[in-house]
């Protein structure tokens, strides 16, 4: 391929790299802007929670914990106007549920974000909505209409733009309507959108986001009865004042229990000691560890597994009353034909930490426990369930979590440490006695890593050697080019010597052989041949003798000269015109533009055209003296070597072979020679050539640096 | 004859180079130094307002300085480890100095001393370690011993002089206050009336299983004249206790830690009193112990804050709603 279509492909490539990549960046932005508000409802992945047991099925959020201030957050830290709503649904009568805006900086903890946030709450029958920044303020809660029950949607709206927040709740059973709107300066400018419940589990449909407009906002406040900043709730008195129709979460109502049943209520730790006697029906109060796939209690002497109780849904962290026929296992006891109710609601206890000897010991069996444990395999699903197998201490054991769409672990490696929160299970019914226990997850969140792998996997170092042998390849093989390339050249020089000597010295031998042939045949055949005759042929013998004498010893001199690989080539063409002439011939050069440096081949060549030119212009034009110059242009450079000798008539069609052959040369470095001469005014020979396409490489700081210094130290030059 | 003067445009990028570079560390520095010290106050939970007044009093003392605050603890007093995650992302953090009322006397003292070697002064408020307060570390403790006695001298009017029961009930070794305010109760009682038994009930922070405690409570000692209830979660039980069994204004229920919902209760007549932690001003005393602390002119020591005494009487008397207030102490 020619150095012309080489750049032209050369071109092409950068153009089709260019348009390539605006047109990837200009479809990322439309995507962009498109997804600018999309949410994920189908999977957990893009959802962080902070605190809560949270869950997603069919496009629901479940939040299955009473825990205080649970957060589900998503979307994106610099959304700012938007609209944002859901159909809210709460599952206890206490506490409030509801969704957050602008909200950042988020942690665990009741009020540990830096946010909106607006809510049903049910004690009251209120809407509410307010602004945390780890200390919550809110605007006056404002009723609505029927109340707030638990088991009922409510479709809430919240339309944020600049400083003021819209917030409406619709009734989606009788279709009462209540708004508010929040006005605040300065405010929380831009953050992620989120689900929220405080005291009371809770379940979220239809979250939608999308951008927040004026119109919405007005619509909202036509509904509200002005506007509102929040404030802290700074007082007792003024507490009370707020709530002046408080209610206590638990009402002091009468204890409507039997005192003959409230003596016989039994501790769960004592239930396993009615090991062999019938069935026997027992009540038990716990708080409820696990809700699937089976409802597990506890309270602070153990705990128990409650096979499908009659009553209504729990929570976990609630507190519970079971009536059921106790099975005594080894360990803990099973509930059945259990009816069940609520009796208080609140946080989870916090988990023991136990090792994984202590867990299969069985002390923490139907416990809510936290345990460590690296990780065995990459998680499989089997029979319905995500299955973790891990081992730490020498005990192996297995963390449980029910396989549902859209609800996977977050993705683990083998060998990283887990620390897992979930209540322990010495069952065989799960273990199938493959292993001493296993770990109920409530939710991805229990599963939390605390260690990455090593490095030094056995896929990492698999991909390090691969990574190792590609590149002893490409040394390899670059070194197999290198070594091609030099034979290449070894070759060619040795072809063009060949040339060289057949055009000069082959041909003058060729001469002198005929004219000694032509004098022996003369006075073999004793032809009338004067002695003046013999006497002119010897003299021109002679001088082709002396000729090819001179040819040889330009090539010997050639040959022996330093490398035009390294060093100064306008340095090197002078010494070699130096040389050649005695020292009688004058030197000067000049470099002209950003000098660049060559590659070995381009110089090689160059050196190889210069000793042609400067041999040409010694041997048949008589100079006394000669210009070598060097111009750097931005792609091109060109070298010339420039002679006042006699010149000569340059005629194209009567070029001889030594410019046919720098032109050869010239062309295999992608360049082109030009000769102009004239009789009695010198001549000029000029090589035009491309520069690398990789100069920018060479350009790099590092390189230039080291290149300069090395120019900076040549030998001074002579103008 | 003249030499090549190659790196001239290096020169020139390194001239401008250098002052660019320059500004920006100056300016890094800068934007450095113009961050604002970060005080961390981690309360034993922040589910009860008792901790809201130490919250709002450190935001305004820390606002008046040109300081920030960092505030979260766990949502329960249990979450011992909840508690010390926090701690330890404040010291990893870098905080200026850290306010922390601990949910455990010895469990805390490894974190406490991570944050002393990293040069973080600690205040530790309302309970202490178990260990002696020094260089880095300050106590501003709740006077527990004048909770116990005001707690006796509530109980008094209630005893009958003959097989009078007393319950103190959320004493646990974790809080070391709350076996002062115990000794100190009893000390007073036994002195003025050796013939009270005292029953003793340990901590509960599960409100299911406080529920249960407290009717067993009721329900087992019949000559109870008083139940005194050392956390929020125990006092609110031990009233719904007594409202079931009808007990309301015949067995005295005080209260050693203050929250909006128990506060109405004394309001309402369902409580006899509650002797109410001073949270805002042990933040006070705590953030100018840090701050001088970082100024070099204050060793470990430890403070004692009086408590109050809140009745349906006092409440809504200006002092009374100071302490109440979440605002910072500014009516």
């Amino acid at each position: 391929m020619s150095a012309l279509s080489k750049r032209y492909a050369f071109v092409a490539f950068v153009v089709v790299l260019v348009l390539g990549a605006a047109g990837s960046t200009a479809f990322l932005l439309v995507r962009a802007h498109r997804d600018r508000y999309h949410l994920r409802t189908d999977r957990m992945n893009e959802w962080t929670s902070y605190g809560g047991v949270w869950s997603l099925a069919n496009g629901t959020f479940h939040n299955n914990s009473n825990d205080r201030g649970d957060k589900l957050m998503s979307g994106s830290p610099d959304w700012k106007n938007l609209s944002f709503s859901a159909d809210v649904q709460m599952d206890h009568g206490s506490g409030d549920a509801g969704l957050m805006v602008r909200s950042n900086d988020e942690d665990r903890g009741v009020d540990a974000y830096n946010g909106y946030y607006a809510g049903l709450r049910v004690v009251e029958g209120t809407l509410i909505a307010g602004r945390s920044n780890y200390s919550w303020s809110e605007v006056r809660p404002v009723a609505a209409p029927g109340g707030v029950h638990p088991g009922v949607w409510y479709h809430l709206q919240l339309v944020m733009v600049g400083c003021r927040l819209g917030v409406s709740a619709k009734d989606l059973s009788s279709g009462q309507t209540a708004a508010l709107v929040l006005h605040e300066e300065p405010c929380a400018s831009h953050g992620r959108i989120g689900l929220r419940s405080v005291t009371s589990g809770g379940a979220w449909r239809n979250v939608v986001a999308g951008p927040g407009t004026q119109a919405a906002l007005n619509a909202i406040a036509a509904q509200a009865k002005g506007e509102e900043r929040p404030q802290p709730l700074t007082t007792e008195a003024a507490y009370a004042m707020h709530f002046s129709d408080y209610r206590p979460m638990r009402p002091a109502e009468p204890d409507q229990r039997d005192p003959q049943t409230r003596a016989s209520v039994w501790h769960l730790g004592d239930l396993t000691g009615l090991r062999g006697e019938v069935p026997k029906r027992v009540l038990v109060r716990g708080v409820v560890t696990l809700t699937e796939p089976d409802l597990y209690i506890e309270d602070s002497t153990g705990g128990a597994m409650v096979k499908h109780p009659q009553g209504p849904p729990v929570n976990v962290g609630e507190g519970v009353e079971i009536s059921g026929e106790v099975h005594p296992l080894f360990y803990s006891a099973q509930l059945d034909q259990s009816t069940l109710r609520v009796i208080s609601t609140g946080a989870p206890a916090p988990p023991v930490s136990v090792t994984p000897w202590q867990a299969a010991s069985g002390a923490y069996d139907a416990r809510f426990i936290e345990i460590e444990g690296r990780l065995t395999h990459e998680p499989y699903t089997e029979n319905g369930f995500q299955v973790l197998d891990l081992a730490e201490g020498g005990e192996t054991f297995r963390a449980l979590y029910p396989d549902r769409p859209g609800q996977a672990l977050r993705s683990l490696r083998v060998n990283s440490l887990l620390r897992l929160r979930g209540v322990c299970v010495l069952g065989k019914t799960y273990t199938q006695e493959l292993i001493p226990f296993l770990v109920f997850l409530r939710s991805s969140d229990d599963a939390q890593v605390l260690q990455d792998p090593p490095w030094w996997t056995p896929r990492h170092m698999l991909f390090v050697g691969l990574v190792l042998i590609v590149l002893a390849c490409s040394v390899q093989l670059a070194y197999f080019r290198f070594r091609q390339w030099q034979r290449d050249a070894i070759q060619s020089e040795r072809e063009r010597i060949a040339h060289d000597i057949h055009d000069t010295m082959a041909q003058s031998f060729a001469g002198i052989g005929y004219q000694i042939q032509g004098l022996r045949t003369s006075i073999v055949r004793n032809a009338a041949v004067s002695r003046d005759k013999i006497a002119e042929q010897l003299a021109s013998t002679s001088e082709l003798v002396s000729r090819c004498h001179a040819n040889a010893s330009q090539t010997i001199e050639m040959l022996g000269s330093a490398s035009p690989e390294e060093g100064d080539l306008l340095g090197m063409l002078a010494e070699r015109t130096y040389k050649l002439s005695g020292g009688e011939i004058g030197v000067s050069r000049e470099e002209q533009g950003n000098v660049r440096p060559l590659s070995m081949r381009v110089r090689s060549v160059l050196f190889n055209i210069g000793q042609e030119a400067i041999t040409n212009a010694i041997t048949h034009g008589n100079p006394t003296a000669f210009t070598f110059m060097m111009r750097y242009e931005k792609r091109f450079a060109t070298m010339m070597i420039v002679d006042d000798g006699s010149g000569f008539d340059a005629v194209p069609e009567d070029e001889g072979f030594g410019i046919l052959g720098m032109r050869h040369r010239a062309r295999e470095i992608g360049g082109t020679v030009e000769v102009l001469s004239s009789p009695g005014v010198g001549t000029r020979v000029g090589v035009t050539f491309p520069l690398s396409r990789l100069q920018f490489i060479e350009r790099l700081p590092l390189h230039r640096w080291h290149w300069l210094r090395k120019r900076a130290a040549a030998t001074p030059v002579s103008e | 004859m003249r030499f090549r003067t190659i790196p001239r445009h290096l020169l020139q990028s390194a001239r401008l180079l250098a002052p660019a570079l320059g500004a920006l560390a100056l300016c890094g520095l800068g934007c450095h130094q113009r961050k604002p010290p970060v005080i961390a106050v981690i309360p034993e939970t922040t589910a009860q307002e008792v901790w809201e007044s130490a919250h709002a009093e450190a935001a305004r003392v820390a606002t008046s300085w040109g300081w920030d605050t960092f505030w979260n603890g766990p949502s329960r007093e249990d979450d011992l480890l909840g508690q010390i995650q926090i701690m330890e992302k404040e010291v990893d953090r870098g905080a200026a100095g850290i306010i922390l009322a601990p949910d455990h006397a010895v469990a805390l003292i490894s974190p406490v001393r991570e944050a002393v070697a990293k040069n973080i002064p600690v205040a530790i408020i309302n309970n202490p370690l178990a260990a002696s307060p020094k260089g880095d570390v300050v106590f501003v403790l709740n006077d527990d011993v004048a909770t116990g006695q005001l707690a006796a001298q509530r109980v008094e009017p209630y005893l009958r002089g003959k097989s009078d029961e007393v319950a103190i009930i959320g004493v646990h070794p974790s809080f070391l206050g709350s076996l002062a305010i115990a000794a100190a109760m009893k000390a007073a009682l036994e002195r003025e009336h050796p013939g009270v038994h005292i029953v003793e009930q340990r901590a509960i922070f599960g409100s299911s299983e406080s529920e249960d405690a407290e009717d067993d409570l009721v329900q087992k000692h019949p000559d109870l004249r008083a139940i005194v209830a050392l956390n929020v979660t125990q006092t609110r039980s031990a009233s719904d206790a007594l409202s079931r069994a009808k007990l309301v204004g015949k067995v005295a229920l005080i209260g050693c830690e203050q929250d909006f919902d128990v506060m109405y209760r004394v309001r309402m007549g369902q409580m006899d009193s509650v002797i109410a932690k001073d949270t805002g001003s042990m933040v006070r005393n705590a953030m100018g112990w840090i701050h001088r602390r970082r100024e070099g002119t204050a060793t470990g020591e430890t403070i004692v804050v009086p408590p109050k005494l809140v009745t349906r009487e006092n409440i809504d008397s200006p002092e009374i709603q100071r302490v109440l207030a979440v605002h910072g102490g500014m009516l």
